[in-house]
């Protein structure tokens, strides 16, 4: 069941409605039965699986209590275990096919076929377990002795498939003293979840579908100007997927008074890749930056108080993304995305050593928006390893400066009818289709910078909101007539 | 209009003016007022034949596009004529292979019959959803005659089956055939849903050629169905090489030729019309004899042959000889089973006199006497 489609809309309101209905010191329980019920509609065995984790971390949660003189012992222990688990499970096609090697010459093999699912959210979960103990290790929150509290950490359906990754200290304050749900609130669900069914169908689904199946696989087939457009299209597809499934999931959760962490906030008009990271997926770089950056500036720090060390420097920013690459699948071009974005970390931080810089807010204008466009150029063009292998993106990389002259000829032609319109691909012209979806999301963004509120939508004139609820109904009339729901691209982290 | 736009969602309200912000749930309520009255609107419009020049596909959500084709243009042909008398029924050697205006023409000429003939031939469709597709047409139009063109590939288990699930999948056919759904219903009766569900797969790569190629085949379809193939083949009287990957794959299709019963009961599913008052004639195009190089044995033809007949009779049908592929030029052929624009008129004239003489002579003719 994805959060898109018309039952989970619907069981989601049935099962707030009941929540409302209960008495309070019922909600909790009642929450993790639909939560789990959720869960069982992607496989029971998954209940199993993140059900003996939970039991672990929730231990391993009261064993890491500072009172207890080996509590950095049991954080460390749980760390591994999370990250043994997430190995086992999320990299099975990495070791799998040795291993079953391994099995038939001991004269041990595997059944044919045999394969080790990845229960779904188990990144996501994995990160926030890990933050959990690490907080509890450091006496930031108390244990949670609460094993169903404990449990909708973990399995809380809103957001059990792609996060936001919440943080442990965050997220048991407002289970606890849930917000009050009234007209307003609902109404800001509303529209979140309004504006997130507009990112993922109207803009996202799109924009993905008319990528062609071989465009990052077999680029040299196409002339640069398609790849180029292929490029931007993928980025902002990838943007609204995961930003339009965040807001679905943050006004459904609010429906149960549960703030989730908000996890974009216009990525693309970052002034540098510093801003960048604290805009897109914001949840998990928040993680990253609190649980490897920090940590590693501060460790190395005291080994070499001068910032200005290399090691200081480089490693923190490098390493920091390249366990991000790591997360999101064990594979040389997501080293390569992750390393990119390292070096484009380090390589901003290079004027800081020789003098002190502004803040980027102080620079005037046109610096501001020069910074605006060399991010979101290269924050484009590290998309491609992030979605093809290595050689493939040098490839695409060299191909897409590589661009044929369309066929202004024959289109002339054909529109005066002295020839007979055959194809479309015949002109060598980039999708029209493609470009206005593109221009539409990007418009879209710039008025929500230009409101600065992501429920931006909600002020719009009724004419204004009228029209984009015909096109969402449109949208969605002719998406249940392909029987097609395009999965969330972020499900499969 | 942009400007004043942005200045309205960005405008600072002081104290003095300060008015409590309009519900989104207005706008939501209005929003889909807006969206039930405009389809409202555009399915008035739709059933008016107004849209037909701007919008000229329809579609009733079937994968095959070329079969949704061959149903508006008989729905538009049953309007304007009135009914249809011949429905021919067959595969892709049908669609471009028989013009029922020249077959109309030649029958007219030698019995004085103005019948009323369509071509629903559909490509890649075997016997086995020709069935149920002879059902439907059945049922809805009441055809004085069906004429089935099947050849031995119709009677091979599991040839195309995968053809055969997803036309069958489609919620419109399944309407149709009786098993209802919301859906089936939707595209069965809107005249909006039908206009605009040709633009379903508008975000798919492959649109804009798609679109553009459906388009110019609807439009190169005549009115009774036929579309004409404008090439010419080469080699077609070269023996076909099991070492090539292209024939292999026909080879293997007719290695150890049987009749498969399931196929055989399709077959005598259609011929059981006859006992609601249609007339089924059996028949087969004129392939070139290079066409059956690919059996395993020559003896499996003659035995299919047999066999067919025996068939057809044995339910009431009639079998029509095929007719001699000496009387079609090998430059009126796209290839050893098709037949192409030139060959089309030549066969249809042939098939015309056929059916007038089974008139004549049998009294089986294509109008119902008196």
């Amino acid at each position: 069941m994805t959060v898109t489609s018309a039952i989970f809309l619907l069981a989601a309101i049935a099962a707030a409605l009941l929540w409302h209905w209960l008495p309070e010191k019922l909600r909790k329980y009642w929450l993790l039965v639909v939560s789990l019920g959720f869960l069982a509609t992607w496989s029971w065995k998954f209940i199993l699986v993140l059900g003996v984790l939970t039991l672990v971390n929730y231990q391993l949660g009261l064993f890491a209590h500072p009172k207890n003189p080996r509590s950095r012992r049991w954080v460390v222990a749980g760390i591994v275990i999370d990250i043994l688990a997430l190995f086992v499970f999320k990299y099975s096609n990495f070791y799998l096919p040795e291993a079953q090697k391994l099995l038939a010459s001991l004269g041990l093999p595997l059944s044919d076929g045999f394969q080790i699912l990845l229960p779904v959210g188990l990144s996501f979960l994995v990160v926030q377990w890990i933050s959990y103990l690490v907080d509890v290790g450091n006496q930031m929150l108390p244990p949670q002795r609460d094993l169903v509290k404990f449990s909708l950490y973990a399995f809380y359906f809103p957001r059990l498939l792609s996060g936001p990754v919440e943080r442990a200290r965050v997220f048991f304050p407002r289970l606890d003293n849930p917000l009050k749900v009234d007209r307003a609130l609902i109404e800001r669900s509303v529209v979140l979840i309004f504006t997130g069914l507009l990112r993922k169908l109207v803009f996202a689904d799109p924009m993905f579908n008319m990528i062609p199946a071989n465009a990052f696989t077999d680029p040299s087939k196409y002339a640069g100007q398609h790849l180029f457009l292929f490029l931007l299209a993928f980025g902002f597809a990838l943007y609204n997927d995961f930003a339009g499934y965040t807001m679905i999931v943050r006004g459904v959760s609010l429906w149960f008074g549960i703030e989730l962490t908000n996890n974009f906030n216009l990525p693309y008009l970052s002034r540098n890749f510093s801003e960048f990271w604290t805009r897109w997926h914001i949840s998990l770089s928040n993680w990253l930056r609190d649980y490897i950056y920090f940590p590693l500036s501060w460790k190395l720090n005291k080994l070499n108080a001068n910032q200005k060390a290399f090691f200081n420097f480089v490693l923190p920013p490098m390493v920091t993304l390249f366990v991000s690459a790591l997360w999101h699948g064990l594979s040389w071009n997501m080293l390569l995305w992750g390393g990119l974005h390292g070096l484009y970390l380090v390589a901003e931080r290079v004027p800081s050593l020789f003098k002190t810089q502004k803040p980027m807010h102080e620079h005037p204008r046109w610096r501001q928006n020069l910074g605006i466009g060399a991010t979101f150029t290269f924050a484009m063009l590290a998309w491609v390893p992030f979605k093809t292998s290595v050689f493939n993106t040098l490839v695409y990389w060299q191909s897409m400066f590589d661009w044929d002259k369309p066929d202004f000829f024959l289109l002339k032609r054909v529109l005066k009818g002295k020839t007979l319109l055959l194809t479309w691909t015949a002109f060598d012209i980039p999708n029209p289709i493609l470009c206005l979806v593109l221009a539409l999301a990007m418009l879209f963004d710039l008025l929500q910078n230009h409101s600065r509120e992501e429920t931006f939508i909600q002020k719009w004139p009724l004419w204004a909101q009228v029209l984009l609820i015909v096109i969402l109904m449109l949208v969605v009339v002719l998406s249940a007539f392909t029987h097609q729901l395009a999965p969330f691209v972020y499900q499969n982290f | 209009m942009i400007g004043s736009f942005l200045s309205m969602t960005s405008k600072k309200i002081t104290p003095t003016e300060k008015k409590p912000p309009r519900s989104f749930f207005g706008g939501l309520l209005c929003g889909l007022l807006t969206f039930v009255l405009l389809a409202g609107v555009f399915e008035g419009i739709c059933r008016t034949g107004w849209v037909d020049n701007a919008l000229p596909l329809r579609s009733v959500g079937n994968y095959h596009t070329q079969f949704e084709t061959k149903w508006f243009k008989l729905e538009d042909y049953v309007r304007v004529n009135g009914g249809v008398d011949v429905i021919l029924l067959g595969n892709s050697m049908v669609n471009t292979g028989v013009d029922p205006e020249v077959v109309a023409a030649k029958y007219k000429e030698l019995t004085g019959q103005d019948v009323r003939i369509f071509n629903f031939g559909v490509e890649g469709l075997t016997i086995a959803p020709m069935s149920d597709l002879a059902q439907i047409l059945v049922e809805k139009y009441h055809p004085r005659v069906i004429i089935l063109y099947t050849e031995m590939r119709d009677y091979i288990a599991g040839n195309g089956d995968d053809v055969t699930r997803k036309f069958l999948a489609n919620a419109f056919i399944q309407q149709q055939l009786g098993n209802p759904s919301i859906e089936g219903y939707l595209e069965s009766n809107s005249a909006a849903l039908q206009r605009l569900l040709p633009f379903r797969y508008a975000s798919r790569a492959d649109f804009l050629d798609t679109y553009i190629l459906d388009a110019r085949r609807f439009s190169e379809t005549t009115a009774q169905g036929y579309e004409a193939d404008r090439q010419t083949g080469e080699n077609i009287d070269t023996l076909p090489n099991p070492a090539d990957p292209n024939d292999a794959k026909t080879f293997a299709l007719f290695k150890n030729y049987t009749m498969d019963p399931g196929r055989i009961a399709d077959l005598e599913s259609i011929l059981a019309y006859k006992q609601q008052g249609t007339v089924v004639i059996v028949t087969e195009l004129p392939t070139y004899p290079t066409y059956y190089a690919f059996l395993e044995n020559a003896s499996d033809q003659q035995k299919y042959q047999v066999d067919l007949q025996q068939i057809v009779e044995a339910n009431g049908g009639y079998l029509l000889p095929t007719v001699s592929s000496d009387l079609i030029p090998l430059a009126d052929r796209v290839d050893n089973h098709h037949l192409n624009f030139k060959g089309a008129p030549i066969y249809s004239a042939l098939l015309g006199g056929q059916l007038a003489d089974l008139c004549t002579l049998q009294q089986v003719c294509l109008l119902a006497e008196g």
